[in-house]
């Protein structure tokens, strides 16, 4: 059943997964890519990250993993500073494109690398490893090798190898790129049933629409706007003042624009 | 473009394949070694029975091991075709003006059997175990870390960029590039450079990837592999072959 | 220079090993001293997949097609990891394709790996005349390539020259090596000239892959 997700109220739990701070970055001698940005996530929200091409998403989510050095700014993790190079599990992020992040020349050695890199026993490892598989849904895939896979079950095996980790965070890079219909819908049912925050930048507004609590617009490094999703998203004016279209379903229907 | 039928025997069920793939890279690469010293003509048959025996064993296809033998075999021709003209005095039979000698000849023979040898017991080494296991292994066995993950990731990412490869190449051929004339060097380095640079590319983004789950800290890849009694005694024996083909060919000389 | 098994004596064989071990040994080291030797890893492994994959491109020059080596290019881009690279790309051909040996392994990474380095060293040199320079980068680059080339295939002439045949004598296996190697000049030629236009173009679109091989911690 599709249905918007409900915003909920999230404020009641005590201490935020992610704070960010008047982030801001530029690459040496270049402009600001990211201009003071402040986010607070708690623990289960899923905030939808939209926004046109270059506007500062991915690098958002390099400064919160620690990969990137802000120029200004904090963030946050659980309270604790992110510092780069510091190996924070607690983190996770799904990359845009799979390949780039299955590096294993096979699944299960793939999904193991997180979980042995945590110091755990070889037993606590294989747990881990068939947990995560059988969460995503893929355990019959732990014998495959990454290049045999389709895209859809590249991205699940992916989230597989970052769940393993058992992170309070995920961040997903345009997830449902590539999907084909079965795998997109897998793929929100998936995210609809987690208990994890997540940050998920996203083209495909409508996925946006379903498994976000929040969302917020980005455009040159700021954020524009922060709310309700159908608000904003609904916002017509504000949404392609920003590179961006309502989606579909919140077109109101009282307009006839569909020839029968 | 390659397919890698090596591990399409890997899942049988014999002695070889269930030894242990530590004692199994020790033991065989010490019996190439000592078939690599063998000269004398009286070991040959004794070489030949040893690599039979461990064929069978091995249950691997003979059509596997034929298939595996013909490339390397045109290198072994030329040698067939220089070796018994060039290499020793003797005279054995005459083609025209060129002198076949008994000397080369032997030489060859030698040689050859030697070569199938050596090579048989390489495919039934990596044929028995899956690819990677072997590679675990020797790590296990102390290969360095840069090396063990530098086969790791190279051998993940060699079908991906042969696909590249192969893309380009098509959309260079739709585009009527065919091949030749003094430009088509420059095309191909460019092709080449393009190669290059997108892998290069894709590395920043996998070793971001890489080191948000940890790499970096201590224990990368870690396959416990238990030896018993059983992997033991085969290597000792398999060693003890090997020290004899050695050792005799030692005395022999 | 992908000796296949069974044709070189033992002594050498096991001579191979020994100076693949060194300078396995000597490259690791000058990885180590960087600042994250695993930083250079991954970069490494998708750049051996790559000029294993380069080195399938046939090139057509009549009547045949030859496919480069291409170990001159390799050491200009890898710097210290292009050793690691020649012994892991000549393993698997050797497991996978049986093109060179298991116990020549040795061998043939030393022929192919170490004119690698020195072709690396070399091309490093053009930094002295001038980085940007096109004609100095266009130079080195091609003396990079034949030279990488050009000494493994020397290095393999003399190895199967000296130790195959049993009963040659010396003027005749010197005369043999100098006619084996001059018969390769086209093909070293060849190497030159395409390793010269790739860092051409590298140095266009990503001149970081040229040179930026040394972030050596104090």
């Amino acid at each position: 059943m599709k249905s918007a997700v409900d915003p909920g109220n999230y404020a009641h739990s005590n201490q935020p997964v992610l704070e960010v701070s008047g982030l801001s970055f530029q690459y040496p001698d270049q402009l600001l890519v990211l201009q003071k940005v402040d986010l607070k996530v708690s623990m289960g929200e899923r905030i939808g990250v939209i926004g046109p091409n270059g506007a500062g998403k991915t690098t958002f989510f390099m400064l919160v993993c620690g990969l990137l050095k802000p120029v200004a700014g904090k963030v946050r993790v659980f309270d604790k500073p992110v510092v780069p190079r510091d190996f924070r599990p607690e983190v996770g992020m799904v990359f845009q494109n799979p390949d780039d992040q299955l590096f294993c020349p096979s699944v299960l050695d793939d999904v193991a690398f997180g979980p042995r890199n945590l110091g755990l026993s070889e037993d606590e490892v294989n747990a881990r490893v068939r947990e995560a598989l059988e969460v995503v849904g893929v355990s019959d895939l732990c014998h495959r090798q990454p290049h045999h896979l389709s895209g859809g079950e590249k991205r699940l095996v992916a989230i597989a190898g970052v769940l393993a980790m058992h992170p309070k965070l995920v961040i997903y890079d345009e997830p449902t790129s590539n999907l084909d219909i079965r795998y997109r819908r897998r793929l929100i049912r998936f995210i609809q049933s987690s208990q994890e925050a997540m940050l998920i930048a996203s083209h495909d507004l409508e996925f946006i629409l379903e498994v976000c609590h929040r969302v917020i617009l980005m455009d040159n490094g700021c954020v524009i706007a922060e709310g309700n999703p159908k608000e904003i998203m609904g916002n017509n004016e504000l949404m392609e003042a920003h590179g961006l279209e309502r989606p579909h379903s919140l077109i109101p229907h009282a307009e006839l624009h569909h020839r029968r | 473009m390659i397919k890698l039928q090596l591990d399409a025997y890997a899942h049988l069920n014999t002695i070889l394949h269930r030894w242990d793939p530590r004692y199994k890279t020790i033991g065989l690469m010490a019996l190439i070694f000592a078939f690599s010293f063998v000269q004398d003509l009286r070991l040959l048959p004794f070489m030949v029975l040893t690599t039979w025996i461990l064929f069978v064993v091995s249950r691997l296809p003979l059509s596997f091991l034929l298939d595996r033998l013909r490339l390397p075999a045109y290198f072994l021709l030329i040698m067939a075709v220089l070796l018994p003209f060039l290499s020793g005095e003797t005279v054995l039979f005459e083609i025209g003006p060129l002198a076949a000698k008994e000397e080369g000849c032997l030489q060859l023979l030698v040689i050859t059997v030697r070569f199938i040898c050596i090579l048989t017991v390489a495919i039934i080494l990596f044929g028995t175990t899956p690819f990677l296991t072997t590679i675990k292994a020797m790590h296990a066995l102390g290969l360095p870390f840069i090396l063990t993950d530098m086969a790791f990731f190279s051998y993940r990412y060699l079908y991906e960029i042969g696909d590249h490869l192969k893309t380009m190449e098509r959309a260079m051929k739709m585009r009527g590039f065919q091949g030749r004339g003094l430009g088509a060097i420059g095309m191909f380095a460019s092709l080449a450079g393009t190669i290059l640079v997108r892998s290069c590319e894709q590395s920043d983004r996998v070793y971001k990837a890489m080191s948000l789950r940890g790499y970096g800290r201590p224990r990368c890849f870690s396959e416990e592999f238990q030896a018993g009694l059983r992997d033991r005694i085969g290597l000792l024996i398999v060693i003890l072959v090997a020290m004899v083909f050695a050792g005799l060919q030692f005395i022999i000389r | 220079m992908h000796i296949p098994d069974g044709i070189l004596p033992a002594s050498v064989c096991l001579g191979g090993y020994v100076t693949a071990g060194a300078a396995t040994w000597y490259s690791l080291r000058k990885i180590g001293r960087k600042e994250d030797p695993r930083e250079g890893v991954p970069k490494a492994s998708l750049l051996t997949a790559a000029f294993f994959v380069a080195s399938w491109i046939h090139i057509p020059v009549p009547p045949a097609s030859v496919h480069l080596v291409l170990n001159g290019l390799l050491g200009v881009v890898l710097g210290y990891y292009a050793f690691p690279a020649v012994l892991i790309g000549l393993f698997f051909q050797a497991v996978m394709f049986q093109h060179g040996g298991l116990s020549t392994l040795g061998v043939n990474a030393t022929i192919m790996g170490i004119p690698a380095l020195l072709a690396y060293y070399l091309f490093q040199l053009r930094n002295v005349v001038s980085k940007n320079n096109r004609v100095a980068t266009t130079v080195f680059g091609f003396l990079a390539g034949a030279g990488g080339m050009g000494i493994g295939v020397f290095a393999a002439m003399v190895l199967l020259v000296t130790t195959v045949p049993a009963h040659v004598d010396a003027a005749a296996e010197r005369a043999s090596i100098y006619a084996l190697t001059f018969a390769h000049i086209p093909l070293m030629v060849l190497e030159g000239v395409f390793t010269a236009l790739v860092v051409l173009f590298l140095q266009r679109v990503k001149p970081d892959m040229l040179g930026e091989n040394d972030k050596t911690s104090a």
